[in-house]
Order: structure tokens, then sequence, then C-alpha cells
């Protein structure tokens, strides 16, 4: 016994004194760490990083379940990152407090390391918004060198929205991550698209910096509580270009070969029908919150959750962006996919014309053999399921009769008849709005 | 070793232990019971009514944008660094209260304490119009566990639902995030962080931009 026995319970009461970390960090994070950053998220993250139940591997997915909103999902990615790869995880205190949020807290040291790192998510989920994102980030310079996967896109505060890129393909074109505000009722995917967000919106209001909108990188810990503009890498490159040039300029300089027409429609269709199939499931969600929980009207908060204006937004957008590109492609005659052609009509018959005008003499589109995207919905009024293509949405959409209000049924939120008696109080503006 | 020595040496280990527990782990706070708050919002209310204010702010009180101090530091940046080919004009735009067109608050963090010498964090996020309050409990380890608050108080809340929450008389540190226009030929946008003049941070964009925190500045 002796010294050896001494050692033995020295070991066995050595869990009585020591804190837990959330995880043991063995890296700090600096600027090279944006390599095995992008090279993680180009593999592993996806829109069903939160709803596979499993991971490619069988073992079971520690982070199932969790409901993000969009500032939630961009630090998501940063966080979890950190943690399956041991680097060191810091932001600012959103709250003004001096000490950093890290991966050193020691809040949960009494719970097993899987519940540890799902507390601390759910911690900055309480704290951070896209508020908070511009303390935690800066803005890049407009060099293919440096633009890559792991950087996060913000808007300005008017539309308070935010993306991960998920990865940049040889076209100069990204894949987004991101998702929508959320309730409980929300799915557990996140969204996705594979185009830049249209400039306007993004630099909406204010496209200086102080609008702190663009492609931001997350800051180097050493320079985690200095000011964006003290980090070295900070560039004013963004805000030095019309909004409405920032999306192009972005494709051309990241471009490394040249997309084709076809694939360039095909790309756009695959995001609008994206956008049409997330609307008509937050519709449902809103629908399903309204009937289980028997309420008449929703309170602010529930509107809030349960509205969707800046997705209707971005789904004219995406229309408008498609549109663009099939009337380029018409006008250089480099495309001759016959099928394509006909689908594209069905929903642009008049390419040349501004969209407005296009939808205003365009009549009301049945499903047929040339229809894109067809989803349903469910009339309260009629009891039955209807079903929509993209081109009457889009006729729909531009006629301002769909609806972004969460109290109104879903025939009204569809546009299949515009609501006659509206006594539920509304809050922020509804109206849409877009830029052509 | 005998037995005796073993046993003895064990109780002063577990003696010491529990010492160690009783200093490190005993003392520390237990994390808010969001579940209890949730239904009973007003009985965690951090007892503002009986709160001491704290003694700097009694014979300072908050500066409400620090106007001085904010004009001071832009003067000082434009003197030393901003090359501008109408400076006279810029500085004079800025320096007259009267040509900001514009301000907004976007942001509010409110710190204080209660009479239990409890922290207590208020943030007061405005969005195109929406205000939302979100509280927080500072915990044993200075950092924020959120409170939940009934969605009818933290949505928009007015003067009165604030004072439910904020204890105005015990804040000891406050900072705001406004946003400053002014007209100067194109639209020149001043943003900027106030926190009793600790931190001051600028943006303003002409093309140009001028940042400053506190008395250092760069012109980018």
């Amino acid at each position: 016994m002796g010294f050896k026995s001494l050692l033995i319970y020295i070991f066995l009461l050595t869990p009585f004194f020591s804190y837990s970390a959330v995880w043991k960090s063995e890296k700090t994070w600096t600027e090279e760490t944006q390599k095995d950053f992008s090279a993680w998220m180009v593999k592993e993250w996806r829109k069903d990083f939160f709803s596979r139940k499993k991971l490619s591997d069988g073992s079971p997915n520690i982070f199932y379940g969790l409901r993000l909103d969009c500032a939630d999902t961009v630090y998501s990615s940063k966080i979890i990152f950190s943690y399956y790869n041991k680097y060191h995880f810091a932001i600012n205190d959103p709250t003004g407090g001096k000490k950093l949020i890290t991966n050193e807290m020691n809040r949960w040291d009494k719970l097993p390391e899987e519940q540890r790192i799902t507390a601390f998510l759910k911690l900055i989920y309480n704290l951070v918004s896209t508020k908070s994102l511009p303390n935690d980030t800066y803005p890049v310079a407009l060099n293919p060198k440096i633009i890559s996967p792991g950087m996060v896109i913000l808007t300005t505060k008017k539309n308070h929205h935010s993306w991960t890129i998920k990865n940049i393909f040889d076209t100069g074109i990204p894949h987004l991550i991101f998702n929508s505000t959320v309730g409980a009722y929300s799915s557990l995917n996140l969204q996705e698209r594979k185009s830049w967000p249209n400039g306007d919106w993004v630099f909406e209001d204010d496209a200086t910096p102080a609008g702190s909108a663009g492609i931001r990188n997350w800051k180097p810990q050493a320079f985690i509580s200095d000011p964006e503009w003290k980090v070295p890498g900070y560039s004013e490159d963004q805000y030095k270009m019309k909004p409405s040039a920032w999306r192009k300029n972005l494709e051309s300089m990241l471009k490394i070969k040249e997309e084709s027409t076809s694939n360039r429609l095909k790309r756009l269709v695959e995001n609008v029908c994206n956008d049409i199939k997330q609307r008509s499931e937050a519709v449902k969600e809103a629908s399903q919150f309204i009937a289980d929980n028997k309420v008449s009207c929703l309170n602010e908060a529930d509107f809030d959750t349960y509205s969707t204006p800046s997705r209707d937004k971005r789904l004219a957008d995406e229309f408008i962006s498609l549109k663009e590109a099939y009337r380029e492609a018409l006008t250089n005659k480099d495309f001759s996919d016959e099928a394509l052609i006909a689908q594209l009509h069905k929903i642009f018959p008049q390419p040349q014309d501004k969209i407005s005008v296009e939808t205003k003499a365009m009549p009301a589109q049945p499903v047929a053999g040339n229809s894109l995207c067809v989803i349903k919905y469910h009339s309260s009024k009629s009891g039955l399921d209807t079903s929509i293509d993209m081109a009457e949405l889009k006729r729909r959409l531009f006629s301002k009769t769909l609806s972004s209000n969460p109290n109104d049924p879903e025939e009204v939120r569809f546009g299949e008849q515009k609501v006659t008696k509206d006594t539920c109080p509304s809050w922020g503006s509804l109206e849409l709005n877009w830029n052509e | 070793m005998n037995k005796k020595i073993v046993i003895r040496l064990t109780f002063i280990l577990f003696a010491f232990a529990a010492l160690l527990f009783l200093i490190f782990i005993g003392k520390k706070e237990k994390t808010t019971n969001l579940a209890t708050l949730d239904t009973k919002p007003s009985e965690r209310l951090p007892e503002k009514a009986i709160a001491k204010p704290v003694e700097s702010l009694t014979k300072k009180p908050l500066p409400k944008g620090n106007t001085d101090m904010r004009l001071k530091v832009v003067e000082d940046c434009l003197q030393k660094k901003w090359e501008f080919s109408n400076l006279t004009q810029l500085k004079d735009q800025i320096l007259l209260s009267e040509s900001i067109t514009e301000e907004s608050i976007e942001l509010e963090n409110i710190h204080f304490t209660n009479i239990n010498k409890e922290n207590y964090r208020a943030q007061i996020i405005s969005t195109d119009g929406r205000k939302e309050l979100r509280l927080f409990k500072v915990l044993a380890d200075g950092l924020p566990e959120v409170v939940e608050l009934p969605s009818a108080d933290r949505i928009n809340p007015d003067s009165t639902t604030l004072a439910k929450y904020i204890d105005w008389g015990a804040v000891h540190w406050h900072q705001i995030q406004r946003k400053l226009k002014t007209a100067l030929g194109n639209t020149l946008m001043i943003e900027t962080i106030d926190s009793q003049v600790e931190k001051l941070d600028y943006h303003l964009a002409t093309g140009t931009s001028l940042h400053c925190l506190t008395t250092e500045c760069q012109c980018k």
C-alpha cells in the first residue's frame, strides 16, 4: 500500500475537485483554421444536420432535434466544427458583459459531455441574434483567395437575415445553408439555396460599412474583442459597389469555369422550387399551430414566428433571377432544351416584359404536363386539397394575392381567394415589394 | 502502513475533499429555473423597489448619447486623419447637432444589481419598428442565463412593462447602439455605440470610412 494507495485515493477524489469545460480544446482559432473549417463545411454541414437521427457511421446524432433560427444556424456551424475538432471557441457576450462566452464555461460540468455541448448551444441560441454577428465577424475583401466556405452572409438590420456558406462551386455559385424564424412546429430541416442572395435586399437601407451587411468571416481569437476594423483582413470592398451589382461581381470573381445556360436555368428553377416548398411547409406549420392551440388570432410573438413577408420577398427575388436568366438565354440563343423552354414559357409567357406587366396579362395556370414544382395546399372552405404549380404561384405572388399573414387560412395564404374580413391585429409590413 | 493509519488518512482526505467541495462547488449559484420563471414571472423580479442605486451613477447620471464626447472624438479624428477635400464643411455638418436628421436606437444593454446583489442584464432589441425585451440573470461564472418572459411582455414592451423587469434606479451600465443620419451631398451615415464614454465606434461613410475606438481612430 503506502504511497501507491495515497495516489489511488487522490485519483478517486479528483472528480470532486475538477471542473469540466464544455469540451476540452487543444487548438486556438487562427486564420489558418479557416482551411479546416472550410473543408468541414463542404463535407459535413447539410440541411438535415439537426433532423437526422443517426450519422452516416450509424452513431446517434447528438444534435438531433435542435431548432434554430438564422443566426443560431450561423453560430452552430462554428461551434459544432470547433467541438468536433477540439478548437477553442469564443464569442463576445451579446448582453454587453466583458467576459467572453467560450467552450471553457463550466456551468454544466455535472453533465456528460454530449449534454454539455447541447446545453451550451441552447444558451448560445438564447443570447445571439443577427445583431450580435457584427461583433463576432468582420467584412472580407472581394478576393477569390479569401472568400471561402464557413464564412457568413449578413443582411442589414432592416432585413435581419443571415446564411452560412457551405460551399462555393467552380462556377462561382455558392451553396448556402440557413434557416428562418422557427417555432415549436417548424421542421427540423434547415433550408438551402444555390445562388448568392439579391444584393439590393442584403444591403437594403444601408450599403455602408455601418450596415454590417455582406460576406463576413469569423474574427480570429486574438482579435475577438477588437473592433472589426482592427482585424487583419478587414475590407470595405463590398461597400464600394452598387448593391445591385454585388451578386454578379461575386459570381464573376469567384468562377473558375462557366456554368452552362441549361445548368444555370435548372439551378435557378431548383432554388425557386425549394423556396416554394419551404413556404408551403411554413404555411402548414402556422395552420397546425392555430388548430392545436385553438386560437383565433395569433399574439405578436407567434405572428412574428409564423408570418412570411421576408420569405415571400426572397421567393419574389428568386423568380426575378430566374426570369432574367431565361430572358438572357433567349436573347443569346444559347440553349436548346425544348422541354425546359416549354416549362419556363408557362411561367414567363412574356419574358421581355417587366414581371408586373407580364403577370397582369397572364391567365390562371392550371397544372399541366409542362408544370414545374407542383405542391398542394388544403382549403378549409372546400375541405379539399388543391394542387398548384410554379407558374400559377408566380402569377398569384406578383399580382399580390398571396398572403404573408399567418392568421389567414391556407386558401388565402396561397392566394386562391382574398381575405374578406380581417379582424385580427397585424404587425409589421406584410406588403410585397420587389426590385427588377 | 497499518490499518489505523490508512483509516486516518482516508478520513483526512475526505474531510479535505468535503472542505474544498464546500468552498468551490457549494457556493455555486443554481442555474435559473426557467420552468418556474415561466409561470411566475413576477416572483423572480429583482426586487427593484428596494434596490439601492449604484453610487457612481447617483453622482454621475448616465450620458444620453454623450453628444459632446462623441463629437469631440470625431472632431479630433477629422483633424488628425481625415483627408477630406471639404474638411470644414464636413466637420461643421457633423458638429452641428441640428444636422442630425435621424436617430434610431437599435440596441440597448442595461446592467443592474438588485438589493440581494444579484446581477441582471436587460436587452432591448429594436428591429424595423419592433422592440424585443430580453432579460438575463448573471450567474456565479459572470455570464448570463436567460430569464424567460411571457411573450406579451417580451414583444413591444411599454415603459410600465420595462419598469416591471428593469430596476432603473440600480443601473450601473447602460450601452446604447444608435444610428445617426445627417446629410452632406450624399447621405452621410454615422453609427455610434456609446457606453459611458468607454467605447465609441464610428462608421462614417462617404466612400471612405472613419472608425474610432475611444480616441484611437483609423480612416479607411
